[in-house]
Formats: structure tokens, C-alpha cells, sequence
């Protein structure tokens, strides 16, 4: 009985269960009663919301929709392109015949509404390039293409405009695949509008077309960009020219053209402005990283850098550095022209003049017990900067030879006046210095058939550095005619140094090996004269030095790729191994002795696709670090070397180890997100030369440490992760490194440690495209200790603050808002605030004319530092107004 | 004899059937050429980006993979790693002949409809010949989530789909309700407009869409009762293809090289 009992219980609750689904068939016929195959049936709860649950009809027009009983009641909604819609309602009372039920649907009376859509995939990935359409990201603010690739997922534009993509430096930027600049492309950055920009591809793994033997190679670990105009911009000249003017007698005016022919790339930018904007960082640094398979880079395997006497002194750093009165004018013109079927013509004239003056104000208390002297300074800084810099490139490339040849001319100008108040007298400080340099490199390959070449190389450079220091009070001659208690001091140093490679390699390819037999001298001299001459005091130097370098080095290196040798062939690991061997003579003209050594440095590189997202490489290198004598990190300012004895002396030449290892977790798609780790490791034991002077009392033997780097630990973390399409973006980032190094001379030798960290995060939020803000927030934190001084431990911090909002009416017109503040604060230095704001309003005239306002620091214009103690200061400010800019400005665009 | 013209007509009749059977589906789209769309795919993958042109009607479809420039093959950017660099600028012009003859070259359209459970394809055997090939598919088994996109201003609703091992994530504009798709992709209740496959990271996205078409697609379907099957298709096309990147491999000059690929 029980049995029988418990059966009908499970019987009554199954039958409980099936009957909480309830199924609904039918046929859904035309009016004519023809079956109506493939239209979307569908349940849902009303007219507006989304179906629950659908079913197609079959060839017969037979559909069946399951659908919970608690669901109802609802609607059945039949949907077809051919025929008007139909809804039939189903009350939660309603019996469900078993029966299948029969609709009738009527043809379309009504035209379907017009449905148009257009748009561009953002970003793909094929093979080892990614394309960006520009369209996805540019936003019509973006001044520069450095502006653009800011916006863009995985990039990040360094101050000196170079970019990184993916955690990897980009080695060139081409225009249609030419490449206009090599790897100094830090102007087209800063400067080419992006007007008619289509696609943005980043080529991994490039070979340059220009080297005849570049495919000797199975791997490369070199990045480009290539820029990719719409069709209507090429084979044409673009360009777009920009007049303002305003208050308080301020103008800026640029002009900037593009020619994009296939033969002939061109690009021209001419700037002349008063309001702040300097020029000089074109000259400074030149990206010199030994390349031989870079044709058109200088290689130095030794630096001799000139030791400057003075780095030019300018007390105001601000963030941008806006100034009280300034003129800059500069014109950079790049080409690229191929004249002939085996020639290539490259040129770059950049040419800047940069004016300006300034006005500090200070207020200092001197502590003079019983005595607090208080005193207010105005100090007047005049510079100008005249820079100018060609370099002219023609490459003769034929089918089995090739010839190079590169020259390149800088000469910069530097002239400083500063003249201040103190005590109710003034000074002046002059400081005059000009920098000249000569590159020649001529490069010569000859290849005998797809697997053997020889190649040679020459170069050639000379540098000067003349300067000239002066010191004096202003009324020294007018107050004191006699020199008393007063003091004019003089310094004048010239530094002169030529520098020649040679070298001649033999390449052979053997299925995956390379070998390569390279013969290489290099020819190094550099003198310095310096003279200092201060009245009333006994002290006058006036050393001279001169060291030559000569070597010879037999370079042998043996590189294994393992590649698969695939037709169409995987790139999931790259290994590339070798090992070079030096031999290395070097007679320098201080020393009797020459110093022989042999090193025989081994390196690998180990490149892994993890999955389609996902990079994990990791490289080890191993090279000879010579010793620069003209680095000898003394608190001198002699180096004589002419006077120390000959017999103590030695010089070593080290190795430097470095081990980089990088991941990177790149989606675009799915996760829409990007992750770099990166870890560098390097370790270079110190560099020094031992002798004794017996000029000095002491006679002891000392030792000079001419390279200070002894161990760098540096890791990054960077994550952008994207919204909805890209429109949120939100990067933290850090960064830390610690240098260890060695300082001093002899019995004074001490380890410093220098620790960095720098963290902080880019945000930027983009509604509808037509209003979009961002924000940049970074903090550096400095910190430094020294064993041999251990109580002073120097700290500094560096803040920086970025905001902007833009807002965009339908293309016509446009605001954009700016602020951005820094502050930076160092032990025994005065902490240093600035703060600028910019406002801009822009109004589309026609297609190719604009109008706009552009206004300045009108809210926060101050520079401001101050308070520091000192055992002579008790405290110490510094401020001065940035001037404030309303500009009119009119674009037109051709 | 009689039996014999019994059997004739018989074959007659079954030959005239699987030719007009293909056309059963496709006979609306002339009647009804107001409800019809068309639409751009871009279809991406790690080593590939192809351009689909789909033009499509309620139960029926017409797609078309574009021919592209010829440098933006994987084809070219290995070889000129592999091979000779040697005359780059007179490669050009090479490149320049067979993007010519690429264009000149018929469209492989494929013809499909949601009535058979294969498309027909206009397709070009290693000789460049015409073939008409039949591929018989299997499609995704989808299963409609409640979640919603709007997807260049189209309401979209996903989809999870399972093929082959393979799991899809698709979104559909469930307002324009058209169950057709390209490759093995329909059986959506509304036309597709995105799909990503979460195992090997494809990607199919419409880029454009006109609905109700301005155009349709002057093509017509080839003749299924003399179709290949596709197996048998690419075993003969690999053959070939074998062969001429044997000669391309075996090149040890540029002129062995123009003569491989212009051979080819």
C-alpha cells in the first residue's frame, strides 16, 4: 500500500513538473495557404521587450516553441522580411491546444525602413603587423601624429618623440613605406599633422628594403611604422598653414606641407612664434645605437662624448618652460626621392634660432648670527640658441652591390647672459659656447649570391666644443676700479675630438647560420684645453690633455635561428645565439704601455609567440665597455695626465652583461586590453685607471673611475584596459629602478645608490565621440644614498598633473580645456610649483578654414619655489608670472 | 522502346531536377528584390584579413571573398623574406602584373539557401579553369542569451554557438529578421553582425550594411548535377599548388622567380 502510494505521489509531481512547460506549435502560411518557410517566430512578454525564447518554421512553415507556463501571459511575434509582422497574445489562462495552430501572414504593404551603416574595424592583426584605421581613434584635436598615437591602444610617445609600441621602442616611422628620417624621427612626431591619415600599420620583425643583404637575416627584432594616407592624398601636395596674433604682442604662425608621390616624399614645417615654444631638443641627442644592418646610422662602438664644463644653468623648471619674452623660429624640411631606377636621395635641413628672456624674482634671509640679512633679487637670464643640422644620404642599390654614403653637419650656438641683484649690486654671468660636428660614413656590399656578401664601412666625424665663461660684477669698473674684495673670474675651454671606424666583414649564410668575419679599426683623439683666470687669487690651471685610441679586433660572430623552414612558416619562437670575439689594442698617450686584451663575449635572444596575444622574450647580451678617460669622475676639474708617471698605470676594459626579459599580453578583440611586464638586468663592472701624480703630495696611487654604472635593476608594469569599445581608457603604470655605481677618486672612492619608482595611472573617457576628457596622473619618487656619507640620504619627488576636456559640436565647432601642474621637490633645493592652464575655442568656417581663440595661463600662471634650508639660507623663494597669451588664430587646410 | 524512352525520360527528369532545384531558392529573389540587404564583412584572423561581400534575401544568399592587392598576401610578405632581394623595384612592377591579372580573374561567388544544406561556388581549379564546386555543411547550433549591444547603432543580441569543438560568441540585429549567413554561421534569428570564435580568436565583423539593397549581385549559380565535391577540389588544387611553390622555392634568380610566379 505504502508502495502504491508513493507511486502516485512521484506520478502527481512529474505530472506537476511537465505541466509547467508548455509547448505551442504551428504552421505559418501566406494568405493564399502556401507554407511560409524561415521566419522568425519568437516568445516574449511584450511588445518592447527582448524574445525569450524563438524557432525558425521549416521548409513546411512548421514551428514549435517550448515556454514555461510561469512566463505567460505573453505574445507570439512572427517576423519575416517579406511579410508584415504578426503578434498573436497568449493569456497565462489560455488552454494550449495540442493541436498545431495555423497563421496566416499577409505580404509586405509597407516598404522596409532604410537601414545604412557604416563603419571601419578599429585595429587588425595580420601576421607581424597591426593596422590601425585612423578614423577609429583620431578625435580632430590631434595636432601631430604624436597626439594621435597617444589615443591609440599599446602606444606611448616619449618626450623626445620617439615612440614605443607594445614595451618595444619603434626603430623608424615611413611614410608609404619610405623611410624619410631614420631613426631620428622625433620632429615628424612632434610636427606632421595627421590631416589624411587611413592606416597605421606597426611592421614587427622588419627588414629594410634599402640593404641588399638585410634578407640574410630569418629574424629581426626591429619595429616600424608605417603611415598610410587615404588615396584622395596621394600623389599630392597637402598641407595646412596657421596664422594667429594677439595679446600682449604675441604671434605664432606655421605652415607645414606633405608631398606624397611614389618617387617623392616630402615634408616641410616652418615655425616662427613669441610665446614660449622652444626649439632647441632638435639638436641635442642624436640616437647613435651600433646597427650595422642600419645603413644609415652612425655606429659607435666607443663613445667619446665631450665633458661639457658648465651644463647650461636655467633655474626655471617648469614643465614647458614658458617664458617672459621669447622668439623662436625654426624650419625642418625632410625628403625622400628616388631619381632613378638605383637611386635613393634622402635629405633633412632642420634650422632654429631661439630668443628669449626672463625675470626671476628671489627673496633670500642669510643667516649671519647675530644677523638675518634679508635681501630681494631680480635676476634677468638672456639666451639665445642658434642651431642648424643637414644630413644628405644617397644609397646606390643594384642587384649584387650597394653603395652608401651618408654626410651630416650640426653647429649649435649657445649664448647665455645672466645677470642678477644681490645686496644692491649685480653681476653679470656670460656664457658662450658653440658645438660643431662632421659625420662621413661610406658603406660599400658587394654580394656574390643569395647566401655570401662582403661588407665594408668607413667613417669619419670631428667634433668641436669652444666655450667661453666670464663672471663679473656689473659695476666691478664703475665702483671699484681697484680690485678689491671684488673678483671678475674668465674660463675658456675648447674640446676637440675626431673619431674614424673602418671595417670590413665577410657574411655567409648557411641554411639557418650566419657568420659574418669583421676586421674593424677605430681611431679616437680628443684634446681639452681649459684656462680659468680669476683676478686677486693665486689659483690659475691650465691642463691639457690628449688621448688617442687605436685598436684593431677580429669580430667573430655564429648566429643559429631556429626557425622551422616552412613555406609558409611559423613564427612561434625566434632563438638567435652567437658569440663575438675581440681582440683589442689601445696605446693611450698617457700611458708607455699598450693594453692588449681578448674578450670573447657569447649572447642570445630568445623570442616566443605564446598564443596570438601573447609575447614572451627574453635576451642576453654581453659587450665590451671601454673606458672613456674624458668621464673620470673626479671632483677636479683637471685632467692632466701628461704629469703622472708612466709605470703604475693600467686600464680595463670591461663587460657589460644585460639581461632583458619582456611579456606582453596584447588583445584587442576579446579582452580588449593590454599587459607589459619587463625586467632589465645589467651589470658593468667599474672602469677605472690607476695612476699616481707626482705633482701632488700624497704620492699615493689612484684610482679613476672613468664608467660609474655597476648595476641597474629596472622593472616596469604598464596595463591599458578599454571600455565599450575603446571609450574608456584607464593605464597604471610602474616603474622602478636602482643604480648602484661608484664615485670619487683614491682613498675618496664611494658607492652611491640611486633608487627610482614611478607610478601613476592615464585615464581618458570618451562620450559619444563628442566629448571626451583625460587625465594623467604620475609620481617619481628619487631616492639616493651613499655608503661612504651615509647620513645624507637625498630624496626628491616629482608630481605631475595632466587634465583635459574637449567637447565637439557636429564638426563645426570644437573647446578644448588644459591644465597641468608639476611640483618637484628635492632635499637642500628649493621645491618648485608650476601651474598653466590653455582654453580653445575653434569654429569650422568651410571644410579647409577654421577660426579660433586660443587663450594661456589665464588662470594659473605661476612658477613658484621655495622655502629651503641650507647652513646659509634660512629660506629661499623664487617666483615669477608666466605671461599671459589670447591668441586669434585662423587654419586653412589644402 | 517504350521502356527504353521511359528511361531517358527519367534521367532527363532527374538531371532537370538537380538543376532546378538549386534555383527553387534563388527564383523569389527577382519576385522580391525589395527585401533583400547587402552587407560587408571583414573576416579576421592572426595571419589573414579577408572582405566578404553578402548580399542576401530572406531564406536565400549570394557572398563573394574580395581578391586583394597582391602585397597585402601573406604570399608576398614571405617570399620577399625568403628570397632574393635583389631587384625590389623591378619586383614592383611584377606586382603590378599580377594584381592585373587577380582583377581580371571572375569572382568565386557562392550561392546558398537556407532550403539545402550546401552552396554551390563558382570556383577557379590551379589552371585557372572554371569548376563548380558543392560543399555540403554543417552548421553552428546556436542558443540565444538574453544579453544585448548596440553595434553601430543596431540593437544586437548574443548568441552562444557550438561547432566542431569551437565555441562562438555571435550578436544579431534581431530587427532585421533574416536567419541566412555566410560559411556554416546561419540559423540566427536576425541577421549576424559580429562573431568571434573563442578558440581560435577569428573574428567576423559586418562593416557595412544597406537594407534594402540599392544593387543586387548579377551572378548566377552554377550547375550542381556537374559539381566536384570539395574534398576532391583542394586535393587537385594542392597538387598544383605544390608544384609552383616548388619553382618559386627553387628560384635562383629573379628572372627563375618571374617565370615561376608568371607560370603560375
Amino acid at each position: 500500500m505504502r508502495q502504491i502510494l508513493i507511486c502516485l505521489l512521484l506520478t502527481f509531481v512529474s505530472i506537476k513538473l511537465f505541466a509547467q512547460t508548455i509547448t505551442i506549435k504551428g504552421y505559418v502560411k501566406d494568405t493564399s495557404g502556401k507554407a511560409v518557410s524561415y521566419v522568425i517566430v519568437s516568445f516574449k512578454q511584450d511588445t518592447i521587450s527582448q524574445p525569450l525564447v524563438y524557432a525558425i518554421t521549416n521548409d513546411e512553415g512548421y514551428f514549435a516553441i517550448s515556454i514555461k507556463q510561469e512566463k505567460l501571459p505573453g505574445i507570439i511575434e512572427i517576423n519575416s522580411i517579406n511579410f508584415n509582422q504578426k503578434i498573436l497574445k497568449i493569456g497565462s489562462d489560455d488552454t494550449i491546444s495540442n493541436s498545431p495552430i495555423v497563421i496566416h501572414l499577409q505580404h509586405r504593404t509597407t516598404p522596409l525602413p532604410d537601414v545604412i551603416v557604416k563603419s571601419e574595424i578599429p585595429i587588425y592583426v595580420r601576421g607581424d603587423t597591426t593596422t590601425f584605421n585612423v578614423k577609429a581613434f583620431k578625435t580632430g584635436y590631434e595636432k601631430n601624429i604624436g597626439n594621435l598615437l597617444s589615443n591609440m591602444p599599446g602606444f606611448e610617445v616619449l618626450n623626445n618623440g620617439k615612440i614605443k609600441f607594445n614595451g618595444k621602442i619603434i626603430d623608424k616611422i615611413l611614410i608609404e613605406g619610405d623611410d624619410l628620417m631614420g631613426r631620428d624621427y622625433g620632429e615628424l612626431t612632434n610636427k606632421l599633422s595627421p590631416n589624411g591619415l587611413k592606416e597605421i600599420d606597426v611592421i614587427d620583425n622588419y627588414t629594410d628594403n634599402e640593404n641588399i643583404i638585410s634578407n640574410f637575416d630569418n629574424f629581426s627584432n626591429r619595429q616600424v611604422i608605417n603611415l598610410k594616407y587615404d588615396s584622395g592624398y596621394i600623389n599630392k601636395n597637402f598641407g595646412n598653414a596657421e596664422l594667429s596674433g594677439g595679446l600682449i604682442n604675441r604671434y605664432e604662425s606655421s605652415v607645414q606641407t606633405v608631398s606624397v608621390f611614389k618617387n617623392f616624399k616630402n615634408f616641410l614645417n616652418l615655425n616662427i612664434n613669441n610665446t614660449g615654444t622652444l626649439s632647441k631638443k632638435t639638436f641635442q641627442s642624436q640616437d647613435e645605437r651600433n646597427d650595422e644592418n642600419d645603413l644609415l646610422s652612425f655606429n659607435n662602438h666607443f663613445a667619446n662624448g665631450f665633458k661639457s664644463l658648465v651644463n647650461m644653468p636655467n633655474d626655471v623648471a617648469a614643465k614647458t618652460n614658458p617664458l617672459y619674452e621669447n622668439t623662436t623660429r625654426s624650419l625642418l624640411a625632410t625628403s625622400f626621392f628616388r631619381p632613378l631606377k638605383h637611386f635613393v636621395v634622402r635629405n633633412t635641413l632642420a634650422i632654429s634660432t631661439d630668443t628669449f628672456a626672463q625675470k626671476l624674482n628671489s627673496n633670500i634671509e642669510f643667516l649671519l648670527p647675530p644677523l638675518i640679512l634679508h635681501t630681494y633679487n631680480n635676476q634677468y637670464i638672456n639666451q639665445h640658441i642658434n642651431g642648424l643640422k643637414d644630413q644628405l644620404s644617397i644609397n646606390y642599390i643594384r642587384p649584387n652591390n650597394q653603395l652608401v654614403i651618408i654626410g651630416r653637419l650640426m653647429m649649435n650656438h649657445y649664448t647665455l647672459i645672466n645677470t642678477g641683484n644681490q645686496f644692491g649690486s649685480s653681476y653679470n654671468e656670460n656664457y658662450n659656447f658653440k658645438y660643431n660636428n662632421i659625420y662621413v660614413k661610406s658603406v660599400y656590399i658587394h654580394k656574390f649570391s643569395n647566401n655570401a656578401a662582403v661588407f665594408g664601412s668607413f667613417q669619419f666625424s670631428s667634433s668641436q666644443l669652444p666655450g667661453n665663461l666670464q663672471l663679473w660684477p656689473a659695476n666691478y669698473f664703475k665702483h671699484f676700479p681697484q680690485s678689491v674684495n671684488w673678483w671678475f673670474m674668465q674660463q675658456q675651454e675648447s674640446q676637440r675630438g675626431n673619431h674614424s671606424v673602418a671595417s670590413i666583414s665577410y657574411i655567409k649564410k648557411v641554411y639557418n647560420h650566419k657568420l659574418s668575419f669583421q676586421l674593424l679599426n677605430e681611431t679616437s683623439s680628443s684634446s681639452l684645453f681649459n684656462s680659468i683666470n680669476i683676478t686677486d687669487s693665486a689659483l690659475y690651471i691650465h691642463p691639457f690633455s690628449n688621448d688617442s685610441i687605436n685598436h684593431f679586433h677580429i669580430h667573430y660572430n655564429y648566429f643559429v635561428g631556429k626557425i622551422e623552414d616552412h613555406w609558409w612558416y611559423r613564427k612561434d619562437i625566434n632563438v638567435v645565439y652567437g658569440l663575438k670575439y675581440y681582440y683589442i689594442a689601445n696605446r693611450p698617450t698617457f700611458s708607455a704601455n699598450c693594453f692588449k686584451q681578448n674578450i670573447l663575449t657569447p649572447y642570445f635572444s630568445v623570442v616566443l609567440k605564446l598564443s596570438t596575444h601573447q609575447n614572451l622574450s627574453f635576451t642576453y647580451n654581453n659587450e665590451p665597455v671601454y673606458p672613456d678617460i674624458n668621464k673620470v669622475g673626479t671632483g677636479y676639474q683637471f685632467t692632466d695626465f701628461n704629469t703622472i708617471t708612466k709605470g703604475q698605470d693600467s686600464m680595463y676594459i670591461s663587460n657589460a652583461k644585460s639581461l632583458n626579459l619582456n611579456y606582453s599580453w596584447l588583445d584587442f578583440f576579446d579582452k580588449k586590453q593590454l599587459f607589459l611586464v619587463g625586467v632589465l638586468y645589467r651589470k658593468q663592472p667599474q672602469n677605472f685607471i690607476t695612476f699616481s701624480n707626482p705633482g701632488l703630495t700624497d704620492n699615493l696611487i689612484y684610482n679613476a673611475v672613468t664608467d660609474k654604472y655597476l648595476q641597474l635593476y629596472s622593472v616596469f608594469i604598464k596595463l591599458e584596459k578599454y571600455y565599450h569599445n575603446y571609450q574608456i581608457k584607464i593605464a597604471p603604470q610602474l616603474s622602478f629602478s636602482q643604480i648602484q655605481l661608484y664615485t670619487g677618486i683614491g682613498s675618496d672612492l664611494y658607492q652611491v645608490k640611486n633608487i627610482s619608482t614611478r607610478v601613476g595611472v592615464a585615464t581618458s573617457i570618451k562620450f559619444n565621440k563628442a566629448l571626451i576628457a583625460d587625465c594623467n596622473f604620475f609620481q617619481t619618487f628619487n631616492r639616493s644614498g651613499s655608503a661612504y656619507n651615509s647620513i645624507n640620504v637625498f630624496a626628491s619627488y616629482i608630481s605631475s598633473l595632466d587634465m583635459g576636456l574637449s567637447w565637439k559640436y557636429k564638426s563645426v565647432f570644437s573647446v578644448n580645456g588644459k591644465f597641468s601642474g608639476n611640483y618637484n621637490s628635492s632635499p637642500n633645493q628649493p621645491s618648485r610649483f608650476s601651474y598653466m592652464d590653455e582654453l580653445a575655442l575653434m569654429m569650422n568656417v568651410k571644410h579647409n578654414l577654421t577660426i579660433g581663440l586660443n587663450a594661456r595661463n589665464i588662470f594659473f600662471t605661476k612658477y613658484f619655489s621655495g622655502n629651503y634650508v641650507t647652513a646659509t639660507y634660512s629660506s629661499f623663494t623664487q617666483y615669477t608670472n608666466f605671461p599671459r597669451v589670447v591668441l586669434l588664430t585662423v587654419t586653412y587646410t589644402w | 522502346m517504350y521502356m527504353i524512352a521511359c528511361e531517358h525520360l527519367f534521367t532527363l527528369s532527374k538531371n532537370l531536377l538537380l538543376f532546378l532545384l538549386p534555383l527553387l531558392g534563388w527564383q523569389s529573389i527577382a519576385a522580391q528584390q525589395a527585401n533583400q540587404g547587402y552587407a560587408v564583412y571583414q573576416f579576421l584572423s592572426a595571419n589573414n584579413h579577408e572582405t566578404i561581400d553578402f548580399w542576401f534575401s530572406s531564406d536565400a544568399y549570394v557572398y563573394n571573398v574580395r581578391i586583394k592587392d597582391f602585397r597585402e598576401g601573406n604570399d608576398y610578405k614571405n617570399r620577399i623574406i625568403t628570397l632574393s632581394k635583389q631587384d625590389s623595384l623591378a619586383f614592383e612592377k611584377v606586382i603590378d602584373n599580377i594584381n592585373k591579372k587577380n582583377q581580371a580573374l571572375p569572382p568565386k561567388y557562392v550561392f546558398g539557401n537556407l532550403h539545402t544544406n550546401f552552396t554551390l561556388q563558382n570556383e577557379l581549379n590551379g589552371d585557372l579553369q572554371p569548376v563548380c564546386v558543392i560543399d555540403t555543411l554543417h552548421f553552428v547550433k546556436w542558443e540565444v542569451l538574453p544579453d544585448t549591444l548596440t553595434i553601430n547603432g543596431l540593437l544586437c543580441r548574443k548568441a552562444n554557438g557550438y561547432f566542431a569543438g569551437m565555441q562562438y560568441i555571435a550578436w544579431f540585429v534581431p530587427s532585421i529578421p533574416v536567419a541566412v549567413a555566410p560559411m556554416q554561421l546561419r540559423g540566427l534569428p536576425g541577421l549576424l553582425v559580429k562573431l568571434n570564435n573563442l578558440n581560435t580568436h577569428i573574428q567576423l565583423m559586418m562593416t557595412y550594411l544597406e537594407w534594402p539593397a540599392k544593387k543586387w549581385v548579377n551572378a548566377t549559380p552554377c550547375n550542381a548535377a556537374t559539381a566536384t565535391g570539395r574534398t576532391v577540389f583542394n586535393e587537385q588544387a594542392r597538387i598544383i599548388q605544390e608544384q609552383h611553390r616548388k619553382n618559386i622555392r627553387s628560384s635562383k634568380t629573379i628572372s627563375d622567380l618571374l617565370n615561376s610566379i608568371h607560370n603560375q
